[in-house]
Protein backbone atom coordinates (compact mmCIF):
# COMPACT_ATOMS: atom_id res chain seq x y z
CA UNK A 1 0.00 0.00 0.00
CA UNK A 2 1.27 3.40 -0.69
CA UNK A 3 2.28 5.07 2.49
CA UNK A 4 0.70 8.71 1.64
CA UNK A 5 -2.66 6.92 1.17
CA UNK A 6 -5.86 9.22 2.48
CA UNK A 7 -8.82 6.45 3.70
CA UNK A 8 -12.45 7.88 3.28
CA UNK A 9 -14.78 6.64 5.07
CA UNK A 10 -18.07 8.38 4.04
CA UNK A 11 -21.67 6.85 2.94
CA UNK A 12 -23.27 10.00 0.93
CA UNK A 13 -22.21 9.41 -2.37
CA UNK A 14 -22.43 13.18 -3.46
CA UNK A 15 -20.31 14.64 -0.07
CA UNK A 16 -17.96 11.32 -1.61
CA UNK A 17 -17.79 13.35 -5.43
CA UNK A 18 -17.76 16.55 -3.75
CA UNK A 19 -14.60 15.91 -1.11
CA UNK A 20 -12.54 13.91 -3.89
CA UNK A 21 -13.26 17.04 -5.92
CA UNK A 22 -12.55 19.58 -3.16
CA UNK A 23 -9.25 17.46 -3.15
CA UNK A 24 -8.18 17.45 -6.56
CA UNK A 25 -8.90 21.69 -6.51
CA UNK A 26 -7.19 21.71 -3.05
CA UNK A 27 -4.19 19.95 -4.86
CA UNK A 28 -3.91 17.08 -2.62
CA UNK A 29 -2.39 14.32 -5.00
CA UNK A 30 -2.32 11.65 -2.22
CA UNK A 31 -4.38 7.89 -3.08
CA UNK A 32 -7.31 7.99 -1.90
CA UNK A 33 -9.45 4.75 -0.46
CA UNK A 34 -13.05 5.28 -0.29
CA UNK A 35 -14.85 2.97 1.96
CA UNK A 36 -18.51 3.64 2.74
CA UNK A 37 -19.36 2.38 6.34
CA UNK A 38 -17.81 1.73 9.98
CA UNK A 39 -17.80 -1.77 9.48
CA UNK A 40 -15.68 -1.78 6.04
CA UNK A 41 -13.53 1.08 7.31
CA UNK A 42 -12.10 -1.22 10.05
CA UNK A 43 -12.05 -3.87 7.70
CA UNK A 44 -9.70 -1.62 5.80
CA UNK A 45 -7.51 -1.00 8.48
CA UNK A 46 -7.01 -3.97 10.14
CA UNK A 47 -6.50 -5.64 6.41
CA UNK A 48 -9.42 -8.21 6.93
CA UNK A 49 -12.95 -9.34 5.12
CA UNK A 50 -12.90 -7.79 1.72
CA UNK A 51 -9.50 -6.12 2.42
CA UNK A 52 -8.15 -9.31 3.87
CA UNK A 53 -4.98 -9.06 0.93
CA UNK A 54 -4.30 -5.73 0.83
CA UNK A 55 -0.38 -5.40 1.80
CA UNK A 56 -0.07 -4.08 5.35
CA UNK A 57 0.50 -0.65 6.43
CA UNK A 58 -1.73 1.90 7.78
CA UNK A 59 -3.05 5.07 5.65
CA UNK A 60 -1.43 8.35 6.24
CA UNK A 61 -4.71 9.92 7.92
CA UNK A 62 -7.93 8.60 8.23
CA UNK A 63 -11.17 11.21 7.18
CA UNK A 64 -13.85 9.97 9.19
CA UNK A 65 -17.49 11.02 9.04
CA UNK A 66 -19.78 10.55 11.86
CA UNK A 67 -22.58 8.94 10.93
CA UNK A 68 -22.48 6.05 9.06
CA UNK A 69 -24.55 2.90 8.15
CA UNK A 70 -23.75 -0.23 10.57
CA UNK A 71 -20.82 0.94 12.72
CA UNK A 72 -20.60 4.67 13.38
CA UNK A 73 -17.81 6.67 13.22
CA UNK A 74 -17.15 6.88 17.15
CA UNK A 75 -17.11 3.40 17.34
CA UNK A 76 -14.78 3.52 14.74
CA UNK A 77 -12.78 5.53 16.09
CA UNK A 78 -12.82 3.52 19.22
CA UNK A 79 -12.00 0.38 17.62
CA UNK A 80 -8.93 1.76 16.00
CA UNK A 81 -7.72 3.73 18.75
CA UNK A 82 -7.51 0.37 20.67
CA UNK A 83 -5.79 -1.35 18.30
CA UNK A 84 -1.77 -1.86 18.93
CA UNK A 85 -0.86 -1.83 15.41
CA UNK A 86 -2.85 1.13 13.66
CA UNK A 87 -3.99 2.44 17.21
CA UNK A 88 -1.71 5.95 16.39
CA UNK A 89 -2.57 6.53 12.85
CA UNK A 90 -3.83 10.14 12.40
CA UNK A 91 -7.80 10.36 12.50
CA UNK A 92 -9.80 13.85 11.49
CA UNK A 93 -13.13 13.75 11.92
CA UNK A 94 -15.13 15.61 9.06
CA UNK A 95 -18.73 15.57 9.71
CA UNK A 96 -22.27 17.23 9.28
CA UNK A 97 -22.45 17.67 13.15
CA UNK A 98 -20.92 20.48 15.26
CA UNK A 99 -22.61 19.07 17.74
CA UNK A 100 -20.67 19.86 21.36
CA UNK A 101 -20.82 16.38 22.34
CA UNK A 102 -20.03 14.87 19.24
CA UNK A 103 -16.66 17.26 19.45
CA UNK A 104 -16.21 16.48 23.05
CA UNK A 105 -16.82 12.45 22.87
CA UNK A 106 -14.73 12.67 19.76
CA UNK A 107 -11.52 14.05 21.27
CA UNK A 108 -12.15 11.87 24.27
CA UNK A 109 -11.78 8.92 22.03
CA UNK A 110 -8.25 10.31 20.57
CA UNK A 111 -9.42 11.95 17.21
CA UNK A 112 -6.26 14.36 16.07
CA UNK A 113 -9.18 16.51 14.76
CA UNK A 114 -11.89 17.76 13.82
CA UNK A 115 -13.66 19.16 10.89
CA UNK A 116 -17.28 20.71 9.73
CA UNK A 117 -18.26 20.10 6.02
CA UNK A 118 -18.62 23.17 5.01
CA UNK A 119 -21.63 23.69 2.78
CA UNK A 120 -20.12 26.47 0.34
CA UNK A 121 -17.39 24.43 -1.91
CA UNK A 122 -15.33 26.90 -1.77
CA UNK A 123 -15.20 26.81 1.94
CA UNK A 124 -14.64 22.91 1.65
CA UNK A 125 -11.93 23.58 -1.34
CA UNK A 126 -10.09 25.67 1.50
CA UNK A 127 -10.46 23.65 4.03
CA UNK A 128 -9.08 20.25 2.36
CA UNK A 129 -6.43 22.75 1.47
CA UNK A 130 -5.55 23.34 4.72
CA UNK A 131 -5.76 19.69 5.28
CA UNK A 132 -3.11 19.09 2.60
CA UNK A 133 -0.57 21.98 4.28
CA UNK A 134 -1.09 21.01 7.83
CA UNK A 135 -1.81 17.38 7.85
CA UNK A 136 0.07 16.00 4.87
CA UNK A 137 3.02 18.23 4.65
CA UNK A 138 3.78 20.18 8.11
CA UNK A 139 2.96 17.56 10.24
CA UNK A 140 5.25 14.56 11.25
CA UNK A 141 2.83 11.87 11.41
CA UNK A 142 3.65 8.52 14.09
CA UNK A 143 5.38 5.76 12.20
CA UNK A 144 2.20 3.70 12.29
CA UNK A 145 2.78 -0.39 11.79
CA UNK A 146 4.91 -3.33 12.66
CA UNK B 1 -75.13 32.67 87.79
CA UNK B 2 -76.24 33.78 91.41
CA UNK B 3 -74.55 36.06 94.09
CA UNK B 4 -74.54 34.15 96.50
CA UNK B 5 -72.55 31.28 95.72
CA UNK B 6 -68.92 33.25 95.59
CA UNK B 7 -67.52 30.04 96.85
CA UNK B 8 -67.74 28.52 93.84
CA UNK B 9 -64.42 28.39 91.87
CA UNK B 10 -65.60 28.18 88.72
CA UNK B 11 -67.77 31.64 88.88
CA UNK B 12 -64.72 33.57 90.02
CA UNK B 13 -62.41 32.45 87.76
CA UNK B 14 -62.25 33.14 84.16
CA UNK B 15 -63.75 31.10 81.63
CA UNK B 16 -60.14 29.70 80.28
CA UNK B 17 -58.69 28.70 83.08
CA UNK B 18 -61.57 25.83 83.54
CA UNK B 19 -58.75 23.50 81.35
CA UNK B 20 -60.81 20.66 80.83
CA UNK B 21 -63.34 22.55 79.16
CA UNK B 22 -60.94 24.77 77.46
CA UNK B 23 -59.35 21.83 76.14
CA UNK B 24 -62.26 19.75 74.96
CA UNK B 25 -63.46 22.71 73.11
CA UNK B 26 -60.20 22.92 71.11
CA UNK B 27 -60.46 19.56 70.18
CA UNK B 28 -63.50 19.57 68.89
CA UNK B 29 -63.26 22.38 66.93
CA UNK B 30 -59.93 22.00 65.75
CA UNK B 31 -59.45 21.75 62.20
CA UNK B 32 -56.94 18.77 62.58
CA UNK B 33 -57.31 15.12 63.41
CA UNK B 34 -56.23 14.79 66.82
CA UNK B 35 -56.06 10.78 68.57
CA UNK B 36 -54.88 9.12 71.86
CA UNK B 37 -53.81 5.67 72.00
CA UNK B 38 -52.72 4.18 75.40
CA UNK B 39 -49.17 3.47 75.40
CA UNK B 40 -49.31 -0.57 76.59
CA UNK B 41 -51.18 -2.01 73.52
CA UNK B 42 -51.58 0.82 71.54
CA UNK B 43 -55.77 1.05 71.84
CA UNK B 44 -57.36 3.95 70.68
CA UNK B 45 -58.57 6.19 73.71
CA UNK B 46 -60.28 8.95 71.68
CA UNK B 47 -60.66 10.79 68.29
CA UNK B 48 -61.76 14.39 68.04
CA UNK B 49 -64.55 15.08 65.73
CA UNK B 50 -62.05 16.30 63.16
CA UNK B 51 -60.65 12.58 62.87
CA UNK B 52 -63.96 11.42 62.97
CA UNK B 53 -65.01 13.59 59.83
CA UNK B 54 -61.40 12.96 58.17
CA UNK B 55 -61.65 9.25 58.79
CA UNK B 56 -65.20 8.59 58.16
CA UNK B 57 -64.87 6.27 61.73
CA UNK B 58 -67.59 6.64 65.11
CA UNK B 59 -65.51 7.56 68.17
CA UNK B 60 -67.00 5.10 70.01
CA UNK B 61 -66.44 2.61 67.44
CA UNK B 62 -62.59 2.44 67.61
CA UNK B 63 -62.13 3.52 71.27
CA UNK B 64 -60.37 -0.35 72.34
CA UNK B 65 -59.45 -1.26 68.94
CA UNK B 66 -55.71 -0.81 67.58
CA UNK B 67 -54.92 -0.22 64.40
CA UNK B 68 -55.10 -3.57 62.99
CA UNK B 69 -58.33 -3.87 63.68
CA UNK B 70 -59.55 -1.12 62.16
CA UNK B 71 -56.87 0.06 59.08
CA UNK B 72 -55.26 -2.28 56.08
CA UNK B 73 -52.35 -4.29 57.26
CA UNK B 74 -49.89 -2.13 55.48
CA UNK B 75 -51.19 1.06 57.01
CA UNK B 76 -51.78 -0.38 60.03
CA UNK B 77 -48.05 -1.53 60.63
CA UNK B 78 -46.91 1.43 59.32
CA UNK B 79 -48.47 3.57 62.14
CA UNK B 80 -47.34 0.44 64.29
CA UNK B 81 -43.34 1.52 63.78
CA UNK B 82 -44.02 5.17 63.93
CA UNK B 83 -45.82 4.75 67.48
CA UNK B 84 -42.96 2.54 68.62
CA UNK B 85 -40.35 4.83 67.45
CA UNK B 86 -42.31 7.48 68.90
CA UNK B 87 -42.49 5.72 72.39
CA UNK B 88 -39.45 4.38 72.54
CA UNK B 89 -37.78 7.37 71.60
CA UNK B 90 -39.81 9.36 74.01
CA UNK B 91 -39.27 12.49 71.70
CA UNK B 92 -41.87 14.00 68.99
CA UNK B 93 -41.86 12.04 65.77
CA UNK B 94 -42.32 14.11 62.88
CA UNK B 95 -44.04 12.22 60.07
CA UNK B 96 -44.24 14.64 56.87
CA UNK B 97 -46.00 11.83 54.56
CA UNK B 98 -48.17 9.60 55.39
CA UNK B 99 -51.54 7.44 54.07
CA UNK B 100 -54.37 6.66 55.70
CA UNK B 101 -57.53 4.54 55.20
CA UNK B 102 -60.32 6.58 55.18
CA UNK B 103 -64.29 6.16 53.89
CA UNK B 104 -63.48 7.86 50.90
CA UNK B 105 -59.96 5.99 49.67
CA UNK B 106 -56.54 6.89 51.10
CA UNK B 107 -55.55 10.19 52.15
CA UNK B 108 -52.56 11.84 52.56
CA UNK B 109 -51.47 12.94 56.24
CA UNK B 110 -48.44 15.17 57.66
CA UNK B 111 -48.41 13.63 61.06
CA UNK B 112 -46.62 14.66 64.66
CA UNK B 113 -46.65 11.81 67.15
CA UNK B 114 -46.15 13.12 70.95
CA UNK B 115 -45.70 10.89 73.67
CA UNK B 116 -47.31 11.44 77.50
CA UNK B 117 -45.81 10.81 80.42
CA UNK B 118 -47.55 9.10 83.24
CA UNK B 119 -47.05 9.58 86.98
CA UNK B 120 -43.87 7.02 86.61
CA UNK B 121 -42.10 9.31 84.02
CA UNK B 122 -42.34 6.51 81.26
CA UNK B 123 -45.10 7.11 78.11
CA UNK B 124 -48.60 6.40 78.90
CA UNK B 125 -49.77 7.86 76.17
CA UNK B 126 -49.61 8.41 72.41
CA UNK B 127 -50.93 11.76 71.26
CA UNK B 128 -51.29 12.02 66.97
CA UNK B 129 -51.67 15.48 65.64
CA UNK B 130 -52.65 14.86 61.91
CA UNK B 131 -52.87 17.07 59.01
CA UNK B 132 -54.50 16.61 56.12
CA UNK B 133 -52.30 17.51 53.19
CA UNK B 134 -54.09 15.12 50.18
CA UNK B 135 -54.79 18.34 48.03
CA UNK B 136 -51.55 20.08 48.52
CA UNK B 137 -49.61 17.54 47.84
CA UNK B 138 -51.62 16.31 44.76
CA UNK B 139 -51.66 19.83 43.23
CA UNK B 140 -47.64 19.61 43.74
CA UNK B 141 -47.57 16.60 42.02
CA UNK B 142 -49.52 18.16 39.17
CA UNK B 143 -47.49 21.22 38.77
CA UNK B 144 -44.57 18.93 39.19
CA UNK B 145 -45.90 16.54 35.99
CA UNK B 146 -47.04 19.73 34.25
CA UNK B 147 -43.29 20.85 34.48
CA UNK B 148 -41.55 17.50 33.60
CA UNK B 149 -43.97 16.89 30.70
CA UNK B 150 -43.03 20.57 29.97
CA UNK B 151 -39.43 20.43 30.30
CA UNK B 152 -39.42 17.07 28.62
CA UNK B 153 -41.13 18.03 25.47
CA UNK B 154 -39.16 21.45 25.05
CA UNK B 155 -36.16 19.34 25.14
CA UNK B 156 -37.63 16.79 22.80
CA UNK B 157 -38.08 19.38 20.60
CA UNK B 158 -34.97 21.45 20.77
CA UNK B 159 -33.39 18.25 20.18
CA UNK B 160 -35.83 17.62 16.87
CA UNK B 161 -34.73 20.91 15.79
CA UNK B 162 -31.15 20.30 15.86
CA UNK B 163 -31.06 17.31 14.09
CA UNK B 164 -33.55 18.60 11.13
CA UNK B 165 -31.00 21.29 10.57
CA UNK B 166 -28.10 18.85 10.37
CA UNK B 167 -29.67 16.62 8.20
CA UNK B 168 -30.72 19.76 5.93
CA UNK B 169 -27.00 20.60 5.77
CA UNK B 170 -26.07 17.01 3.77
CA UNK B 171 -28.92 17.98 0.77
CA UNK B 172 -27.89 21.56 0.67
CA UNK B 173 -23.93 20.89 0.32
CA UNK B 174 -24.83 18.48 -2.53
CA UNK B 175 -27.10 21.38 -4.47
CA UNK B 176 -24.37 24.32 -3.90
CA UNK B 177 -21.53 21.96 -4.87
CA UNK B 178 -22.70 20.60 -7.78
CA UNK B 179 -24.42 23.97 -9.04
CA UNK B 180 -20.73 25.43 -8.90
CA UNK B 181 -18.97 22.28 -9.94
CA UNK B 182 -21.72 22.74 -13.38
CA UNK B 183 -20.67 26.70 -13.27
CA UNK B 184 -17.04 26.01 -13.63
CA UNK B 185 -17.14 22.34 -15.75
CA UNK B 186 -19.54 23.52 -18.06
CA UNK B 187 -18.95 27.10 -18.06
CA UNK B 188 -18.48 27.59 -22.01
CA UNK B 189 -21.55 25.01 -22.70
CA UNK B 190 -23.60 27.34 -20.65
CA UNK B 191 -25.95 30.47 -21.68
CA UNK B 192 -26.00 33.71 -19.67
CA UNK B 193 -29.11 32.73 -18.79
CA UNK B 194 -28.29 28.80 -17.42
CA UNK B 195 -25.89 31.16 -15.47
CA UNK B 196 -27.79 33.11 -14.14
CA UNK B 197 -29.84 30.26 -12.63
CA UNK B 198 -27.46 28.45 -11.40
CA UNK B 199 -26.02 31.27 -9.61
CA UNK B 200 -29.45 31.96 -7.93
CA UNK B 201 -29.26 28.40 -6.79
CA UNK B 202 -25.92 28.59 -5.40
CA UNK B 203 -27.62 32.11 -3.48
CA UNK B 204 -30.64 30.52 -2.45
CA UNK B 205 -28.35 27.57 -0.60
CA UNK B 206 -26.57 30.02 0.91
CA UNK B 207 -28.90 32.20 2.07
CA UNK B 208 -29.94 28.06 3.35
CA UNK B 209 -27.32 27.34 5.58
CA UNK B 210 -27.27 30.89 7.01
CA UNK B 211 -31.03 29.95 8.14
CA UNK B 212 -30.13 26.76 9.35
CA UNK B 213 -27.05 28.04 11.67
CA UNK B 214 -29.00 30.76 12.95
CA UNK B 215 -31.92 28.19 13.92
CA UNK B 216 -29.16 25.79 15.27
CA UNK B 217 -27.24 28.68 17.33
CA UNK B 218 -31.21 29.32 18.69
CA UNK B 219 -31.92 25.54 19.44
CA UNK B 220 -28.21 25.69 21.52
CA UNK B 221 -28.73 28.78 23.49
CA UNK B 222 -32.35 26.75 24.67
CA UNK B 223 -30.43 23.36 25.53
CA UNK B 224 -26.79 24.44 26.98
CA UNK B 225 -25.94 23.79 30.02
CA UNK B 226 -25.77 27.54 31.48
CA UNK B 227 -22.45 28.16 33.32
CA UNK B 228 -21.42 31.23 35.78
CA UNK B 229 -19.33 33.35 35.79
CA UNK B 230 -18.92 37.18 36.52
CA UNK B 231 -19.20 38.51 33.21
CA UNK B 232 -18.20 42.62 31.77
CA UNK B 233 -20.35 42.73 29.09
CA UNK B 234 -18.64 46.11 27.94
CA UNK B 235 -15.55 43.88 27.09
CA UNK B 236 -17.76 41.66 24.92
CA UNK B 237 -19.87 44.97 22.94
CA UNK B 238 -16.20 46.39 22.70
CA UNK B 239 -14.91 43.30 20.49
CA UNK B 240 -17.59 42.42 18.85
CA UNK B 241 -17.84 46.31 17.46
CA UNK B 242 -14.47 46.13 16.59
CA UNK B 243 -14.77 43.01 14.39
CA UNK B 244 -17.62 44.77 12.78
CA UNK B 245 -15.84 47.81 12.37
CA UNK B 246 -13.23 45.03 10.74
CA UNK B 247 -15.74 43.67 8.67
CA UNK B 248 -17.43 46.84 7.45
CA UNK B 249 -14.46 49.18 7.45
CA UNK B 250 -16.26 51.91 4.75
CA UNK B 251 -18.65 52.58 6.94
CA UNK B 252 -18.76 55.83 9.30
CA UNK B 253 -20.02 54.53 12.78
CA UNK B 254 -20.02 56.57 16.19
CA UNK B 255 -19.72 54.26 18.52
CA UNK B 256 -20.07 54.14 22.72
CA UNK B 257 -19.76 51.39 25.45
CA UNK B 258 -20.14 53.40 29.03
CA UNK B 259 -21.65 52.76 32.50
CA UNK B 260 -21.87 49.62 34.74
CA UNK B 261 -21.88 46.31 32.93
CA UNK B 262 -20.86 43.68 34.92
CA UNK B 263 -23.37 41.22 35.34
CA UNK B 264 -23.45 37.17 36.64
CA UNK B 265 -24.19 34.90 33.69
CA UNK B 266 -23.06 32.59 31.08
CA UNK B 267 -20.44 34.13 28.99
CA UNK B 268 -21.43 32.52 25.66
CA UNK B 269 -24.73 33.37 25.45
CA UNK B 270 -24.06 36.46 26.65
CA UNK B 271 -21.89 37.03 23.74
CA UNK B 272 -24.43 35.67 21.31
CA UNK B 273 -26.80 38.34 22.86
CA UNK B 274 -24.93 41.06 22.28
CA UNK B 275 -23.55 39.96 18.81
CA UNK B 276 -27.34 39.84 17.69
CA UNK B 277 -28.05 43.38 19.15
CA UNK B 278 -25.15 44.97 18.14
CA UNK B 279 -25.60 42.95 14.49
CA UNK B 280 -28.76 44.38 14.19
CA UNK B 281 -27.87 48.30 15.23
CA UNK B 282 -24.97 47.69 12.74
CA UNK B 283 -27.04 46.12 9.68
CA UNK B 284 -30.32 48.64 10.76
CA UNK B 285 -28.36 51.65 10.83
CA UNK B 286 -26.35 51.23 7.26
CA UNK B 287 -28.45 53.79 5.29
CA UNK B 288 -27.29 56.64 7.65
CA UNK B 289 -23.98 58.86 6.17
CA UNK B 290 -22.77 58.46 9.88
CA UNK B 291 -24.76 56.09 12.21
CA UNK B 292 -24.35 56.07 16.42
CA UNK B 293 -24.89 53.06 18.48
CA UNK B 294 -24.57 53.24 22.17
CA UNK B 295 -24.34 50.39 24.65
CA UNK B 296 -25.45 52.22 28.16
CA UNK B 297 -25.49 49.91 31.55
CA UNK B 298 -26.99 51.37 34.97
CA UNK B 299 -27.54 49.42 37.83
CA UNK B 300 -31.18 49.50 39.08
CA UNK B 301 -31.60 47.48 42.56
CA UNK B 302 -30.66 44.06 42.07
CA UNK B 303 -30.71 44.54 38.24
CA UNK B 304 -28.39 45.61 35.03
CA UNK B 305 -30.27 47.25 33.13
CA UNK B 306 -28.57 47.10 29.49
CA UNK B 307 -29.38 49.69 26.45
CA UNK B 308 -28.25 49.11 23.02
CA UNK B 309 -29.35 51.78 20.85
CA UNK B 310 -29.18 52.65 17.11
CA UNK B 311 -30.30 55.39 15.11
CA UNK B 312 -31.34 53.82 12.11
CA UNK B 313 -34.16 52.85 10.11
CA UNK B 314 -36.09 51.84 13.02
CA UNK B 315 -39.41 50.30 13.44
CA UNK B 316 -42.68 51.52 14.99
CA UNK B 317 -43.14 50.41 18.66
CA UNK B 318 -46.38 49.36 18.25
CA UNK B 319 -45.17 45.67 16.41
CA UNK B 320 -42.44 45.00 18.48
CA UNK B 321 -43.96 42.62 20.61
CA UNK B 322 -43.43 40.53 17.44
CA UNK B 323 -40.20 41.43 16.79
CA UNK B 324 -39.03 38.53 19.73
CA UNK B 325 -40.32 35.36 17.67
CA UNK B 326 -38.42 33.57 15.57
CA UNK B 327 -38.87 34.60 11.75
CA UNK B 328 -40.94 37.80 12.13
CA UNK B 329 -39.07 40.73 10.29
CA UNK B 330 -40.40 44.27 10.23
CA UNK B 331 -38.23 44.91 6.94
CA UNK B 332 -37.97 43.60 3.70
CA UNK B 333 -35.14 41.38 2.56
CA UNK B 334 -34.12 43.70 0.20
CA UNK B 335 -34.37 46.63 2.31
CA UNK B 336 -32.54 44.98 4.64
CA UNK B 337 -31.25 41.24 4.63
CA UNK B 338 -32.11 39.00 7.78
CA UNK B 339 -33.89 35.44 8.63
CA UNK B 340 -35.34 36.91 11.50
CA UNK B 341 -34.12 34.48 14.43
CA UNK B 342 -31.48 37.20 16.18
CA UNK B 343 -33.96 38.43 18.46
CA UNK B 344 -35.94 35.05 19.02
CA UNK B 345 -32.05 34.19 20.52
CA UNK B 346 -31.94 37.28 22.22
CA UNK B 347 -35.02 36.51 24.54
CA UNK B 348 -34.12 32.99 25.08
CA UNK B 349 -30.60 33.86 26.51
CA UNK B 350 -32.26 36.59 28.81
CA UNK B 351 -35.18 34.91 29.62
CA UNK B 352 -32.44 31.86 30.45
CA UNK B 353 -30.93 34.47 32.78
CA UNK B 354 -34.06 35.22 34.35
CA UNK B 355 -34.26 38.32 32.93
CA UNK B 356 -36.63 40.03 30.59
CA UNK B 357 -36.44 42.24 27.33
CA UNK B 358 -38.24 45.34 25.38
CA UNK B 359 -37.55 47.14 22.37
CA UNK B 360 -39.08 50.78 21.53
CA UNK B 361 -38.52 52.56 18.08
CA UNK B 362 -40.18 54.47 15.73
CA UNK B 363 -39.74 54.49 11.98
CA UNK B 364 -36.78 56.14 10.60
CA UNK B 365 -35.91 57.04 14.37
CA UNK B 366 -33.68 54.54 15.49
CA UNK B 367 -34.14 51.49 17.51
CA UNK B 368 -33.22 51.09 21.57
CA UNK B 369 -33.54 47.32 23.07
CA UNK B 370 -33.69 47.13 26.77
CA UNK B 371 -32.33 44.31 28.87
CA UNK B 372 -33.06 43.50 32.30
CA UNK B 373 -30.81 41.12 34.20
CA UNK B 374 -30.41 39.82 37.53
CA UNK B 375 -27.06 41.11 38.60
CA UNK B 376 -26.12 38.30 40.66
CA UNK B 377 -27.51 35.39 37.94
CA UNK B 378 -30.17 33.05 37.91
CA UNK B 379 -30.38 29.14 38.38
CA UNK B 380 -32.73 28.25 35.50
N1 LIG C 1 -31.82 47.87 15.54
C1 LIG C 1 -32.92 47.66 14.80
N2 LIG C 1 -33.48 48.67 14.08
C2 LIG C 1 -34.58 48.47 13.34
N3 LIG C 1 -35.21 47.29 13.24
C3 LIG C 1 -34.72 46.25 13.94
C4 LIG C 1 -33.57 46.38 14.73
N4 LIG C 1 -33.32 45.17 15.30
C5 LIG C 1 -34.27 44.36 14.84
N5 LIG C 1 -35.12 45.00 14.02
C6 LIG C 1 -36.30 44.43 13.35
O1 LIG C 1 -36.62 43.23 14.01
C7 LIG C 1 -36.63 42.15 13.09
C8 LIG C 1 -36.14 40.89 13.78
O2 LIG C 1 -34.76 41.01 14.12
P1 LIG C 1 -33.87 39.75 14.14
O3 LIG C 1 -32.52 40.12 14.61
O4 LIG C 1 -34.62 38.71 14.89
O5 LIG C 1 -33.84 39.28 12.64
P2 LIG C 1 -33.00 39.77 11.41
O6 LIG C 1 -31.99 40.79 11.81
O7 LIG C 1 -33.99 40.14 10.38
O8 LIG C 1 -32.28 38.46 10.93
P3 LIG C 1 -31.13 37.62 11.66
O9 LIG C 1 -31.79 36.36 12.06
O10 LIG C 1 -30.13 37.44 10.60
O11 LIG C 1 -30.66 38.42 12.83
C9 LIG C 1 -35.75 42.59 11.97
O12 LIG C 1 -36.13 41.96 10.77
C10 LIG C 1 -36.02 44.09 11.91
O13 LIG C 1 -37.19 44.34 11.17
MG1 LIG D 1 -30.63 40.27 13.42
Amino acid sequence: MNPNTILLVEDNPDDELLTLRAFERGGIANPIVVVRDGIEALDYLFARGAFAGRTAGAPLLVLLDLKLPRLGGLEVLRAVRADPVCGTVLVLVLTSSRDDSDIARAYELGANGYVQKPVEFDDFVRVTRAIGTYWLMTNVPPQVGP
Amino acid sequence: MSVDEPADPRATQPPIARSGEFLEAILDNLPLMVFVKEAEELRYVRLNPAGQRLTGLDRREIVGKTDFDIFPPDIAAFFREKDRRTLEEGTVVDIPEEQVQTHDGRRWLHTLKVPIPGPDGRPSYLLGISLDITETRNAQTETRRAKEAAEGSNRELEAFAYSVSHDLRAPLRSIAGFSQALLEDEDDRLSDRGKDYLARVRAAAQRMTGLIDDLLELSRVGRAELRHAHVDLGAIAREIIDELRAADPSRDVVTVVEGDLLVHGDPTLFTVMLRNLLDNAWKYSSKRSRAHIEVRGTRVADQLVLTVHDDGAGFDTALAGRLFSPFHRLHSATEFPGDGIGLATVRRVVHRHGGRVSAEGSPDGGATFTVHLPIAGSSS
